[in-house]
């Protein structure tokens, strides 16, 4: 399963919720349709088979060979009743090794495929008309968009306008879409939906994971009252030390506040020692995507903040040398080499990035 | 085609016999033993019951953990107010009452964390004493989103195991946090409680969900404060407790143990157990459907949940490929946070009827039938509005109650699948006859299996089985001490075979408010010589002197539902069905179960309401109009020897 590693990933990524009693948040899936659509050996339009009730009848192959039409998968109810008011629509059934989902004790997972995973089929939903048009685009497109370099930017642009789609379902999917974007690339998304729509959305608590995209587009072009609301949320969030969607908070503040937000966090939390191992990540994971944005205004103040962050919070050097040296800078290589020598404990990946770096300064 | 045409057949049934020695009288000598008192008074003491109650077997108040952090912030008083016909504020600020009231209810608020987000909104000092605590407070205060995250941090914590031990420990069984929680809701069952005039019971739902797998059970006490107090009810997180049925079990015997008391557990519609709420070899915790597990489940669970608000459990068309009416609000995505999707060998071990057959071929092996349960009907609420009304649905949490958006709000959504706010179904009631309305007599009731469940509407249906009874017996001005005195009620065992075949007498009245009646069926199930289950549907009494057709099928009653003004017409139906029906296909060597499926003409679904109050959008793929319906508790024969 195609699991691209921008950048925002990591701001999009929030605690997994669960279905206690009754649900009350929808997870955020961590693959979309057309990772799916990407990855599976075959694509096919199925409507129930006349033969067998409750199962499919491929009527059309999108992607690959298939070699007999039935589709030994169950058709629920609900899109069975689907497929029964409109006799046009289809669903669209995937099959590839996807892993079976996990759920530790009520925790919704989906689980990128790998090869280990016996074939099946999967179903991504009965299709409108709309759905269906755009699923054959999307196929059309995804060989261009795996071959080229910028492919994932491609990607990401081609669903921007599908933001504010009428129907639901794109919507859903151009929002994850554009969310595995890169953050300058996500920025441009904010023409094609309104702030209305974003405190709509914002205001819905059962998509509450999927809510930092848009707490992301919050802070573009913000005006006063929509900056003082950003700064709000983010302070009181850091100083209750809350980390559902920090970072993206966090992000939305700097967006709108610039090193003004980072003069606070940093006097606030950075230069004191009471924030939590989970908070400062999230700090970083902010701080991080401003300071990897194409055109880096605010990186020497970030910086200024990572030396700051690095000692009082040595968990974090592995990160804050791993951007130091993508971005070249060796300002901090003392600081980062004494973290390294006192603190033993460090795990592979980190004592890694800050061996890459050590080493990258002495050569520079 | 039978259709009763006398009003009075319908009105003894329900309250019998104020023309007893009318023409149709029972036999006085056999009559004695059911109405041993003989006086004057025709209805001096009968020893049977005359009266069906209405009530909701599952609701939730702000005190369960979901419903609370997610802006239920109703109580246990608000929820018996309305229970009791009075107008409520709901947590979204509406006016509410039920268009009646109901007879009794069950208050069944989640025992994991009962208590806690109340405890959480309202800044208690053991709350706030924890740091975590303190920030889950300050987030409830802020409100929007902020709230919102606090609460969803909060069940994040809770499944992952990463909740604050004290919290954990402090609202589980046997903590005094818990426990004054648990107080809470005892006390205001027994304020609530009027006997002779409304029955509020002390109960609980224990929580399993292992898996996103719903094995929920509701528990309903016989007893008042003086045994309620006496327990803690029991939790699910280990090391407090289990998610397995075994220890929900244990906890029922040492409560009757201890207190002298009597309880029961229902299970939960089983629609979203994925197969696992009835088992037939192994148990969804390792265990295996042996000796042990045949008895205490036949003990311990006398009831079912049939129809809720999330969905209908009656039976499935793949599982009953025959029966028109089985294609009914059925919710077959996934388990309850759709983890897992369903797969068609999964339905049988969640279907009421299917449970039903599986339950006679366990007989055959164990001696012992776990599945012969009685039916009823609830609302599952988490708003603490019982609200079972088409017209008046305040939906299944406060996040849906009535608004213009809710029928496109997903009810639940996951990377596989969804179920959408319009597949919510304004379901359903329990009719439970007994012969006065207390908690012992309610409680009885639905222990020997004399309810029926119904998907809102309260449609009065009796339904006795025997061996003797004639059309005659139908015409009886007295029809009630017919039925028990040639046979047995629903929820019955037939008595011994003394012809070739079984009848049964069987009367429906539509609601008085509600639509009239398209038909009532009879549902058999058996199990045959060679250990196959089978099943079959049959047209019994049926409206507007239709015929069936060349395929055996009756015509459908008509649709009289008018889209535009939510409503239709009692143009077509029937008020009153009633008919004494005889089993064609009966062998005495077969187990079997009989129940009665009672059909309303088609009426708007509540989504129509919607759309008429608030021009809400409907999508094209929702229900607009539906049948609601009654289901009997069965009928039981077992061959003799």
């Amino acid at each position: 399963m195609l699991m691209r590693t921008a950048l925002a990933v990591a701001i999009l990524a929030v605690a997994s919720s669960t279905a206690l009693a009754c649900t009350v948040c929808f997870p955020y899936p961590k693959a979309t349709g057309v990772d799916y659509l990407d990855d599976a050996g075959v694509v096919v339009l199925a409507r129930e088979n006349p033969a067998k009730r409750f199962s499919f009848l491929a009527k059309q192959v999108l992607k690959g060979a298939l070699a007999v039409p039935e589709v030994d998968l169950f058709l629920n109810s609900s899109d069975r009743r689907k497929l029964t008011v409109d006799p046009g629509r289809a669903a669209v059934l995937v099959h590839g090794r996807f892993h079976e989902p996990v759920s530790p004790t009520g925790v919704t997972q989906d689980a990128p495929a790998t090869e280990d995973a016996a074939p099946a089929w999967r179903s991504l939903g009965v299709a409108s008309l709309r759905q269906e048009t755009l699923i054959r685009d999307v196929l059309e497109r995804l060989p261009q968009w795996n071959a080229a370099a910028n492919g994932d930017a491609q990607r990401a642009a081609f669903f921007m306008p599908y933001l504010a789609d009428p129907e639901r379902a794109i919507r859903d999917l151009a929002y994850l879409e554009v969310g595995q974007a890169d953050y300058d690339l996500i920025l441009k998304a904010d023409r094609f939906v309104t702030s209305e729509e974003v405190q709509a959305f914002l205001n819905d608590r059962q998509y509450l994971e999927w809510h930092p995209l848009y707490i992301l587009l919050l802070g573009v072009n913000a005006d006063e009252a929509e900056r003082a609301y950003i700064r709000q949320q983010a302070q009181t969030r850091l100083s209750l030390g809350q980390t559902i969607n920090l970072s993206a908070w966090i992000t939305a503040y700097i967006e709108a506040d610039g090193e003004t937000a980072i003069d606070w966090i940093e006097r606030t939390q950075l230069n004191l020692l009471s924030a939590s191992g989970e908070v400062v990540v999230q700090i970083f994971d902010a701080l991080s995507v401003h300071g990897n944005r194409t055109t880096p205004v605010l990186r020497d103040r970030i910086t200024r903040s990572y030396d700051v962050a690095l000692s009082n919070y040595p968990v974090l050097a592995g990160r804050i040398a791993k951007d130091m040296a993508l971005w070249r800078d060796w300002t901090l290589a003392e600081t980062v080499r004494r973290v390294r020598t006192e603190f033993a404990d460090l795990d592979n990946a980190s004592a890694y990035a800050i061996d890459y770096y050590l080493g990258s300064a002495e050569t520079n | 085609m039978k259709n009763a045409t006398a009003f009075a057949v319908v009105v003894g049934l329900m309250s019998s016999s104020a023309m007893a020695t009318d023409g149709g009288a029972p036999d006085p000598g056999k009559t004695n033993e059911l109405y041993p008192g003989k006086t004057y008074s025709p209805y001096a003491k009968r020893s049977f019951p005359s009266n069906v109650f209405w009530g909701d077997t599952h609701v939730h108040t702000g005190l369960s953990l979901d419903a609370g952090l997610f802006g239920n912030t109703l109580g246990p008083e608000d929820a018996w107010a309305l229970a009791k016909g009075r107008e409520v504020v709901s947590s979204t600020g509406l006016p509410v009452k039920l268009g009646r009231p109901l007879d009794w209810m069950v208050l069944t608020d989640h025992t994991d964390l009962m208590g806690f987000a109340t405890d959480l909104q309202n800044g208690a000092p053991n709350v706030l004493a924890n740091e975590k605590g303190n920030e889950w407070y300050t987030g409830f205060v802020q409100g929007g989103t902020a709230a919102g995250e606090a609460a969803v941090d909060l069940i994040t914590n809770f499944s992952q195991g990463t909740l604050p031990e004290e919290f954990l420990e402090s609202y589980s069984t046997g903590a005094q946090a818990y426990d004054r929680v648990w107080e809470r809701i005892v006390d205001a069952a027994e304020d609530a409680n009027d006997p002779g005039n409304f029955t509020a019971f002390i109960g609980f739902e224990w929580t399993s969900v292992p898996k996103g797998f719903n094995l929920h059970r509701n528990v309903i006490l016989r007893d008042g404060a003086a045994s309620a107090l006496q327990v803690s009810p029991p939790v699910t997180q280990k090391p407090y407790g289990s998610t397995d049925p075994f220890h929900l079990w244990k906890w029922l015997e040492d409560y009757e143990d201890r207190t002298g008391g009597t309880a029961m557990a229902l299970a939960h519609n089983g629609n979203l157990s994925n197969g696992w709420m009835f088992p037939t070899e192994d148990t969804y915790h390792g265990g295996k459907v042996d000796e042990e597990y045949v008895k205490l489940r036949a003990r311990w669970e006398p009831h079912y949940e049939i129809t809720q608000i999330k969905g209908d459990g009656e039976a499935h068309p793949l599982l009953s490929p025959d029966d028109e009416f089985a294609d009914y609000e059925n919710w077959d995505v996934g388990n309850l946070d759709i983890t897992e999707l369903k797969k068609p060998e999964m339905l049988g071990g969640e279907y009421a009827r299917e449970a039903l057959k599986r339950g006679l071929a366990l007989e055959e092996e164990f001696g012992v039938n776990p599945y012969k349960f009685g039916v009823g009907a609830a609302t599952d609420t988490h708003t603490a509005l019982p609200t079972a009304e088409e017209e008046n649905f305040f939906g299944k949490s406060t996040s849906v109650e009535p608004s213009a958006t809710r029928i496109g709000h997903p009810f639940v959504k996951s990377p596989l699948g969804a179920i959408e706010g319009y597949q919510l179904l304004a379901s359903g009631y329990t009719g439970v006859w007994a012969q006065e309305n207390t908690r012992r007599a309610i409680f009885d009731a639905m222990r020997r299996k004399e309810t029926y469940a119904t998907t809102g509407p309260r449609m009065v249906v009796r339904f006795f089985g025997g061996w003797e009874f004639t059309e005659d017996d139908l015409r009886s001005r007295a029809p009630a001490f017919i039925g028990y005195e040639k046979g047995v009620p629903m929820g019955g065992d037939m008595g011994k075979q003394t012809s070739d075949a079984p009848n049964f007498m069987i009367v429906a009245l539509r609601d008085p408010i509600g639509a009239n009646l398209d038909r009532v069926q009879v549902v058999k199930g058996w199990l045959e010589a060679d250990g196959t289950l089978q099943e079959k549907v049959y047209d019994v009494a049926w409206s507007d002197g239709r015929e069936p057709g060349a395929d055996g099928k009756l015509p459908p009653v008509g649709n009289t539902v008018d889209l535009e003004a939510a409503s239709w017409t009692n143009t077509i139906g029937a008020s009153e069905l009633a008919t004494i029906w005889t089993d064609p296909d009966f062998d005495p060597a077969e187990r079997a179960f009989y129940y009665v499926r009672v059909l309303e003409i088609p009426t708007p679904r509540w989504v129509v309401y919607d759309k008429l109050r608030f021009g809400a959008e409907i999508p094209e793929e929702s229900e607009l109009i539906g049948q609601e319906r009654a289901y009997t508790s069965p009928i039981w024969f077992t061959p003799e020897g």
